[in-house]
């Protein structure tokens, strides 16, 4: 998916500027050690830099600024006014919806301290709902106790918070005041470095949900951001040695700084959240720190209301560690009504011998030599594709999985190619999530190649199944009443397969297409005990 | 016997007089404060309500309240808690005193007015009077 991270006013612009900085630092270490994610990571990411003072973005790229309100406020800013910003936002109405048109996910960043932020945040956030988009606003409440504000326009910002709880937007509100401890007091730059840090990394870790949604659901995260709330997001760091498991006492260190984000408001339990872990280390790794998110949670709401949507980059460059989006649990909500279109991914650029290369020699460097690369974020860059073989089916399901071209190119065709399709594999591949996504790639040529090669697998055997309290024969279900005795129902093995397969089918091809395979009558001596097995075996007994 | 009758009935009588008198006193007085009482509380709840809490449950500045029937007059007295530095009429008295107006403005009570703030200690005290009696502002 294509991401866009926007920033309104004076404020919302620094802090892009910063995030910008430390992504651009992430890029060029993945950049060392693995250049098709760096690539992937750089083009899955737009900054823009939304502004009513053309002189507050004077340092930027004149391709990355969106000045708005040309005649409200002649480019001279919005005078503090939040009334005169929103104004000017209306008059740039149009520039602003179509740049929100290309992107699924837009994460919009600004401060309630001045004008720009305060008057636009709300309204731009409302723009990218309505055009169905998955926004993410990130808000900055200042501090007027430590005089960052007066007490009138910390009371403009709240006016902000109140909007978006009365529209049900999800956010990430930023609480400047906790930046402020006399207990442990740091230079502002230092705070600045501590708020960004998590926005940046638990950035990182979203771009790779969201750049290959085949882990998480894109309808559960139409979930997490469905409510009114807040959002947090938190990133901790681990560094384990080559080949080792990081400590325990180091998990519990980052796990509790990815849970701990002080700097976001939060005050409910957490509820439906997306963790993403990075890092080369074992499961036994990955079970701890979620167990210990898990028990905090827990700790908070004993209803059980924390829910985990869990996504594990296979080789992720470092900075490694767990990133987090913890969502407030405020209820039940209907899911959001997001786009999510499928043409509009990020393809991984093909692979190349330079690339492993690469990541081979950077491996044995240290993290802290890696010098940043000039690497503009949001550039476009379009390799030339690398013509590549497949094998076998799966490694062309792969290929178009990950958007690699050759693959592609392939699966719009399939009537001459010359890649051969077993069966069994089909049928493994139907039983995975991501295949359903590469199945919308394939040509219909592909579809009814496919098709054929499962259905001369036939005759399956007519096994008799339990619906409500009736045993019917599989030959004679639909695929819903397939589909709820696959979920609803303990099954042997061998039934499983066969019922999964026609699932599988009727959900890809249609209801139609179940009754092309032919089945075979279950042998008279085996019926009685199977359906007897069936039976104890079913929970609805 | 008879005037010994006649004296406990009396005492018994000065005793149920006095003791109405208290309660009709107590009650007067009760009448009085409740409603300076339930205005000084609600400033504090909303004065509050918009500062950034560590935690929830926690109280954000420390509160006492001053009610002075007599005067019709009750005095809100506020103080930074935790560290924090809100409120102080040293370096937050605009702020302190745009406060004070936005609460008067968001609890809609015209009855009550604000006196000039001064600070006591470590005390901001906000002196607010109410204009009618006691009895009218629906004191029971």
């Amino acid at each position: 998916m294509k991401i866009l991270l926007a920033s309104s006013g004076g404020g919302g612009g620094n802090i892009l500027r910063s995030i910008k900085t430390l992504f651009r630092q992430d890029v060029a270490l993945a950049q060392k050690t693995d250049a098709r994610y760096a690539e992937r990571l750089r083009r899955a990411l737009t900054t823009r830099f939304l502004d009513t003072n053309e002189f507050s973005v004077a340092d930027v790229p004149a391709e990355e600024r969106l000045l708005i309100g040309a005649r409200k406020t002649r480019h001279l800013g919005s005078r503090h006014n939040p009334d005169v910003a929103r104004e000017a936002l209306e008059e740039s109405r149009t520039e602003v919806t179509a740049l929100f048109r290309d992107y699924s996910v837009i994460v919009l960043i600004g401060t309630g301290g001045k004008g720009t932020g305060a008057g636009t945040m709300f309204p731009l956030a409302q723009i990218a709902r309505e055009q169905r988009k998955l926004v993410i606003p990130i808000f900055v409440r200042p501090s007027f106790e430590w005089h960052e504000v007066d007490k009138r326009r910390y009371d403009h910002a709240l006016h902000v918070v109140d909007q978006f709880d009365a529209a049900r937007i999800r956010f990430i509100e930023i609480l400047n005041d906790r930046g402020y401890s006399q207990a442990s007091p740091a230079s502002q730059s230092v705070v600045w470095e501590r708020m960004n840090v998590p926005i940046a990394r638990g950035l990182r870790g979203l771009l790779y949900v969201l750049s290959d949604l085949s882990q998480v659901d894109p309808s559960d995260l139409c979930t997490l951001g469905a409510g009114p709330g807040r959002l947090r997001i938190g990133f901790g760091e681990l560094d384990p040695p080559p080949g080792a498991d990081p400590t325990d006492a180091q998990i519990d260190e980052a796990s509790r700084q990815c849970w701990d984000n002080g700097f976001c408001s939060f005050t409910r339990p957490a509820g439906t959240s997306l963790v993403c872990i990075q890092g080369d280390w074992s499961n036994i790794a990955d079970g701890k720190i979620k167990r210990r998110l898990g028990a905090w949670a827990a700790e908070e709401a004993k209803e059980g209301v924390y829910n985990p949507l869990y996504a594990r980059p296979s080789h992720g460059p470092r900075p490694w560690g767990v990133t987090a989006l913890f969502a407030e649990h405020t209820g039940i909500h209907d899911p959001l009504d997001v786009d999510w279109p499928l043409d509009n991914r990020v393809p991984l650029p093909p692979p190349a011998q330079a690339f492993a290369r690469a990541r081979a020699a950077a491996a044995a460097d240290s993290v802290a030599a890696a010098a940043p690369a000039p690497i503009a974020v949001g550039g476009a860059l379009a390799p030339p594709p690398v013509p590549t073989s497949f094998q076998t089916f799966r490694e062309l399901c792969l290929g178009v999985n990950r958007r690699d071209a050759a693959a592609l190119a392939i699966a719009r065709n399939g009537a001459t190619s010359e890649i051969p399709l077993n069966c069994t594999e089909v049928r493994k591949l139907l039983g995975t999530v991501w295949f359903r996504s590469v199945f919308a790639q394939l040509s219909e040529d592909w579809r009814s190649r496919i098709l054929e090669t499962l259905v001369q697998a036939s005759p399956i055997t007519d096994h008799l199944v339990r619906i409500g309290r009736q045993n019917v024969r599989v030959s004679e279900t639909t695929c819903e009443e397939l589909k709820r005795v696959v979920t609803e129902t303990v099954l042997p093995d061998a039934v499983r397969m066969d019922l999964q397969l026609l699932v599988g089918v009727g959900t890809l091809w249609g209801t139609e297409a179940m009754k092309r395979f032919a089945f075979a009558p279950l042998p008279s001596h085996e019926s009685s005990s199977r359906l007897f097995s069936l039976a104890a075996f079913n929970p609805e007994q | 016997m008879t005037g010994g009758v006649d004296d406990v009935v009396l005492w018994i009588g000065l005793a149920l007089a006095l003791a109405l008198m208290v309660s009709g006193l107590h009650d007067y007085v009760r009448d009085r404060r409740a409603p300076l009482q339930r205005f000084g509380e609600r400033f504090v709840y909303e004065f509050a309500r918009p500062l950034v809490r560590v935690r929830p449950s926690e109280p954000v500045v420390e509160a006492r309240l001053r009610v002075r029937p007599y005067r019709r007059q009750v005095e809100v007295l506020l103080a930074p808690r935790g560290g924090r530095p809100y409120p102080n009429l040293v370096d937050h008295k605009q702020n302190v005193e745009y406060d004070v107006e936005r609460v008067l403005r968001v609890l809609e009570d015209q009855r009550f007015v604000a006196g000039p703030l001064y600070a006591q200690g470590q005390w901001v005290v906000v002196p607010l009077y109410l204009r009618v009696s006691p009895k009218q502002a629906g004191g029971t």
